[in-house]
């Protein structure tokens, strides 16, 4: 069975400066979607010894540069397709491009992906990959197995588990309690480095530039920031200054 | 730092950084406060390949160098200083010393299941009369047939929980003082641990008292050979377990300074954020400033010494220099938390007492510097 697992080089949150006039990722260190670790782990734990796991990613350059990272945790080999503009895809053209180097690579029996990137959370990759290549899909996983052609999978919603299954080849899409992302050892470390990284372009793919037009857009990016209220209830006993904070904190919603 | 890393490197030590920051700095000041010895941590080391750092991977070992290494340790010892300077014991000096002076076989049995996690490796060189001047040690191995049999006793032993010992003791040799290294294993019959000392830094650590009382040595359990005159059992192992060593003190540094910028940013002193105070903003610098020296220092040498231009009087100055600058930024660094950084609570007064055993454990700054000097006034 070939799994395919798609990832996400998101930027890392820590590393992004935040101020009142926004949030400034120009330095920003890129790192796997977190939830993308989770769907890595996942696909790695359904694999027999006979599967193969290959990972795939979209985007610029630096999408490149987590693939070790990535191979370091199981998969037999990344698949990146690389585009200077990939930044502005959404999550249509993002899942149009996977779904094309999907067919590429080709006899593929299951597509696992996290269930949204850490950086944008749209939900929308994985379904539409499912609808592009006409397969099943199953989202929202916190547990799944494939036994024999199909898949399993435990989806909880509402206070509601539901208990799904569908033939392969089939997309799911999976919450972190899918599979625990476990720090890689160093030798799995150091055999990534010996493991193949292949890139693949638009054009390999038959797709050019204006496949990856948006049909979404996002404003800039505002950043909350914790600043102190300053009020002070000085004045009276205790307990009315005690009723004056309940209150407050009512006020701004941090009590109900 | 991350500049001179290959890619390889900055991989290695994101896995060390990923490891202390989910798993270890969330126990750190429990087992400070507890003084309880992490073994479930040390597995997790084990589990992710850090014992086989220094160890030839012709047994089992990555044979990732001493830079490596100590970019490790120094990760680990951001979250939890005593946890890396344990696992600078078992990573960075024990299993050099066996690999520099052990025979093939001592290697075999020895370094394979260290590199595995099965064998949790010290090495004890003090006595109640001191570490360096082995002439005053009392330990002795005594030929018996083809064998040897250790008496004595060496204190303040990192690790007094290992399941391998190598113990120092003098001996005689053709009726000539010599020295030799015995491999001692848990369970021998008369090895015993005596108490674990209650300690100001490197809590945790079973630093303990080793009594050997007729102990047989076999004879494929001596390190080395004997040696005429009188010896230190460590070799080149004592040489890197000291940068180990520095590195896990540079990590102390920089987790404390991490810990007190996030306290200063967030704590308001006369209506403004404290780092709006200018005493304030140059104590972080300097420490910053001092902590980046010292990691100069540091890397310079160990890449000496993987390039085979091993120093002694440049790791002796590492060990003075970069201990003394991680007790000093941490001591300092303390003063910003004023009365808070008194309390149990905040936890970062550990810093400063684990940097304080960094200026004695594995050779005191004035051994270094009292090295240094026979040298350079030879």
């Amino acid at each position: 069975m070939n799994i395919v697992v798609c990832y996400k080089s998101a930027l890392e949150e820590t590393s992004m400066l935040v101020s009142s006039s926004g949030v400034d990722a120009t330095r920003a260190r890129h790192k796997i979607s977190d939830y993308d670790r989770n769907a890595i782990a996942a696909g790695m734990g359904v694999a027999t010894e006979t599967d193969r796991v290959l990972a795939l990613t979209f985007g610029g350059l630096e999408a490149k540069k987590t693939a070790k990272d990535v191979l370091s945790r199981g998969p037999d080999q990344v698949y990146a397709v690389i585009a200077n503009d990939a930044a502005s895809a959404d999550g249509a053209a993002t899942a149009k491009v996977l779904a094309a180097a999907i067919r590429s690579i080709g006899d593929v029996d299951l597509v696992v992906c996290g269930e949204g990137s850490s950086d944008s959370y749209a939900h929308q990759v994985g379904p539409r990959i499912a609808a592009l290549l006409s397969m099943p899909v199953m989202s929202e996983l916190s547990e799944f197995s494939v036994e024999g052609t199909a898949i399993k999978g435990k989806r909880t919603v509402g206070g509601v588990t539901e208990f799904l299954c569908a033939d392969l080849p089939a997309v799911a899409t999976v919450l972190p309690a899918a599979a625990e992302a476990p720090i890689p050892g160093l030798k799995a470390v150091l055999a990534a480095g010996k493991k193949p990284l292949t890139e693949m372009t638009l054009a390999e793919l038959g797709l050019d530039a204006t496949s990856l037009a948006p049909k979404t857009s996002a404003g800039p990016l505002t950043a909350v920031l914790a600043s102190r209220k300053r009020i002070l209830f000085p004045d009276g006993d205790a307990s009315s200054q005690v009723a004056g904070l309940v209150g407050a904190l009512v006020k701004e919603g941090v009590l109900r | 730092m991350s500049h001179f890393l290959s890619d390889e490197q900055v991989r290695i030590r994101d896995v060390a950084r990923e490891f202390a920051q989910v798993e270890v700095s969330p126990r750190a000041a429990e087992i400070d406060n507890k003084d309880e010895f992490p073994a479930d941590l040390v597995r997790r080391a084990a589990e992710l390949g850090l014992f086989g750092l220094m160890i030839p991977q012709e047994y089992g070992g990555l044979d990732a160098g001493i830079t490596t290494t100590c970019v490790v340790l120094e990760e680990i010892g951001k979250a939890s200083p005593s946890l890396a300077g344990m696992l600078s014991v078992q990573i960075a000096l024990c299993p050099v010393s066996m690999n520099t002076a052990g025979t093939p076989e001592q290697k075999t049995k020895y370094l394979v299941p260290s590199a595995s996690g099965e064998n949790l490796m010290a090495l004890s060189a003090t006595e109640p009369s001191g570490m360096m001047n082995t002439a005053a040690h009392q330990t002795r191995l005594t030929p018996d047939g083809e064998n040897y049999r250790l008496n004595g006793l060496k204190i303040f032993c990192t690790q007094g929980s290992a399941t391998v010992y190598i113990v120092g003791g003098r001996t005689s040799v053709d009726g000539q003082e010599g020295y030799g290294a015995a491999i001692v294993e848990k369970g021998m019959p008369g090895f015993e641990v005596g108490k674990y000392e209650n300690k100001l830094g490197w809590r945790g650590s079973n630093t303990g008292t080793l009594i050997f009382t007729d102990v047989l040595i076999p004879r494929e359990n001596i390190l080395g050979g004997i040696l005429t005159g009188l010896g230190e059992v460590s070799g080149l192992g004592g040489l890197t377990g000291n940068l180990g060593h520095c590195a896990s003190a540079l990590g102390c540094a920089e987790g404390m300074l991490a810990k007190t910028i996030e306290y200063a940013k967030g704590r308001e002193l006369y209506g403004q954020p404290m780092t709006a105070l200018q005493p304030i903003t140059y104590w972080l610098s300097e420490a910053w400033v001092k902590i980046e020296a010292a990691r100069s220092l540091l890397y310079t040498t160990t890449r000496m010494v993987e390039e085979g231009r091993i120093d002694p009087n440049m790791i002796m100055a590492c060990k003075v220099h970069v201990c003394e600058t991680a007790f000093e930024v941490c001591n300092r660094l303390l003063q910003v938390w004023g009365g808070h950084g008194m309390m149990n609570d905040t936890g970062v007064h550990r810093y400063m007492r684990d940097a304080r055993v960094d200026l004695i454990a594995e050779g005191a700054s004035e051994t270094m510097l009292s090295g240094i000097a026979q040298s350079i006034l030879a």
